[in-house]
């Protein structure tokens, strides 16, 4: 499979040329390389794509995944519908 | 990293890069970033990307004057696209006394030169069709106001240092500051030292640490501030909304996400992890803005920290006693808004000895005096 057609991120489209070549450009952390790329900022918040982009960063850069670590998590870890949280329901009419 | 530096910066988010950018472009580039994590970690890369004029103080109406103008041509002189859009910013009215004061605010920005104005529910709902204009009884809007993608600003100014060969050290942790009879000497690291007699402290909510180092005490107290994106969505919300009545702010990004944030009950500190009182509220308030935002979910939340001043305005300007540290911090939750001139003056004031607007009220010893003016137009 060519490198510029495999999808590591699949909420936000992001091939893994794009991640070697912001890890080039000097994004080599972890966080700034998901800021930068947007990969783990999806519906899925990095579920199917973190680890894949890991182990990318660690054979561009010789880090060990030890020493890479992973993206802080964020709430609500699945996505929640307004209303939820609002304590209504999603059936309730407008007012 | 180089051992001397005629200026030492300290910290890697808008400020400290702009200055950084300012300085070289003026000549001096001899100068070297210190960032004790990466470009942008701190609330630079943690904000909506907010741009205001719409203040209720005189300093903070002007330097958001000056920098939505230089915004305005910000991504061609740095190569890279900031994403600054001027869509607006909406304040919501919810009752008489705040119109009073509304009215007052824009008589204020308009004598200083900044379009804003009142208008009716009508005329807020045609900018915001989703609005809901039930109990509102007027806003205000300006429509040189708008939105940039803060982590785009630093990015820019990044790789415009690079280009200018301007050494940014990250993950550098800056440990102390050696200054004898009043003169700054070195600048202590976690990865080693640099000789210096200039520091700028462009730190944030960090810059009372940086301050004790030289024995200076700066009164800025740090705050969580949290804010969320959904899901991405069609083009429904131009403008940033405001509502000081629900301490909320929300707009849309360029990606298509509502992002927003809301006041919560903080006390002063560093812990910067999200909570379900803010989903919780933030929630409610936006429904009630927008109804239709019941059926959207929310992806993910996360949180900052304001570093508030006892007058929610920014300190910039020397240091009474160690006079060549240089103040850019303080910005109360808005550094990134005020950032284009606040770092072009800082630069000004190091390379030519004076600045292009007097900024001396904004210097660190006005605290030494009772306030007289404190921005009350805080939100988030």
């Amino acid at each position: 499979m060519v490198k510029d057609k495999k999808i590591v991120c699949r909420c936000e489209d992001i091939t893994e040329e794009e991640i070697i070549e912001a890890i080039h450009e000097g994004y080599t952390d972890i966080e700034s390389l998901k800021r930068y790329v947007g990969f783990a900022t999806g519906p899925c918040q990095g579920k199917t794509c973190l680890y894949h982009v890991i182990r990318i960063l660690a054979r561009e850069t010789g880090k060990s995944i030890e020493e890479i670590g992973i993206t802080v998590p964020r709430q609500p870890i699945k996505p929640v519908p307004f209303a939820v949280f609002a304590g209504q329901s999603e059936e309730e009419e407008e007012e | 990293m180089k051992d001397k530096a005629e200026v030492v910066v300290i910290g890697g988010g808008v400020n400290g890069l702009g200055v950084a950018y300012w300085l070289a472009k003026k000549g001096l580039d001899d100068v070297v970033v210190l960032e004790k994590s990466y470009l942008g970690s701190g609330a630079s890369g943690r904000n909506t990307g907010g741009v205001r004029q719409q203040w209720a103080s005189k300093y903070n109406i002007i330097l958001a004057r000056e920098s939505v103008k230089m915004f305005e041509k910000l991504s061609d002189e740095l190569n890279f696209n900031i994403m600054f859009r001027q869509t607006g910013y909406l304040i919501l009215i919810w009752d008489e006394e705040e119109l009073e004061q509304f009215k007052k605010n824009v008589k204020l920005q308009n004598s200083l030169g900044v379009p804003s104005k009142i208008i009716t529910p009508e005329e807020a709902k045609e900018i915001v069709p989703p609005l809901n204009i039930k109990n509102i009884i007027a806003a205000t809007f300006c429509k040189k106001d708008g939105v940039l993608h803060p982590l785009a600003l630093v990015w820019g100014y990044e790789r415009a240092l690079k280009r200018m060969g301007i050494e940014i050290n990250t993950f550098t942790e800056v440990k102390d500051i050696k200054v004898e009879n009043g003169e700054i000497k070195e600048v202590v690291t976690n990865r080693g030292n640099i000789k210096t007699n200039i520091v700028v402290n462009a730190t944030g909510p960090h810059a009372p640490i940086i301050g004790k180092m030289v024995g200076v005490d700066i009164p800025i107290t740090p705050y969580r501030h949290e804010i969320m994106v959904s899901e991405p969505l069609q083009p429904i919300l131009d403008p940033m909304i405001l509502s000081f009545k629900h301490g909320l702010y929300v707009t849309q990004t360029n990606r298509g996400e509502i992002i927003g944030g809301i006041s919560t009950d903080e006390k002063p500190g560093y812990d910067i992890r999200g909570t379900v009182q803010f989903a919780e509220r933030f929630s409610r308030a936006i429904v009630e803005i927008i109804p239709q935002m019941k059926y959207v979910n929310m992806l993910r939340q996360w949180a900052g920290l304001y570093d508030m001043t006892p007058d929610a305005q920014p300190i910039i300007g020397p240091t009474e006693g160690v006079h060549e540290m240089i103040q850019i911090n303080g910005f109360s939750g808005h550094g990134v808004m005020l950032n284009p001139i606040s770092v072009k003056l800082v630069a000004e004031l190091i390379v030519d000895g004076k600045t292009s607007i007097d900024i001396s009220p904004l210097s660190l010893d006005r605290f030494k005096e009772p306030m007289e003016v404190k921005e009350k137009l805080v939100v988030g």
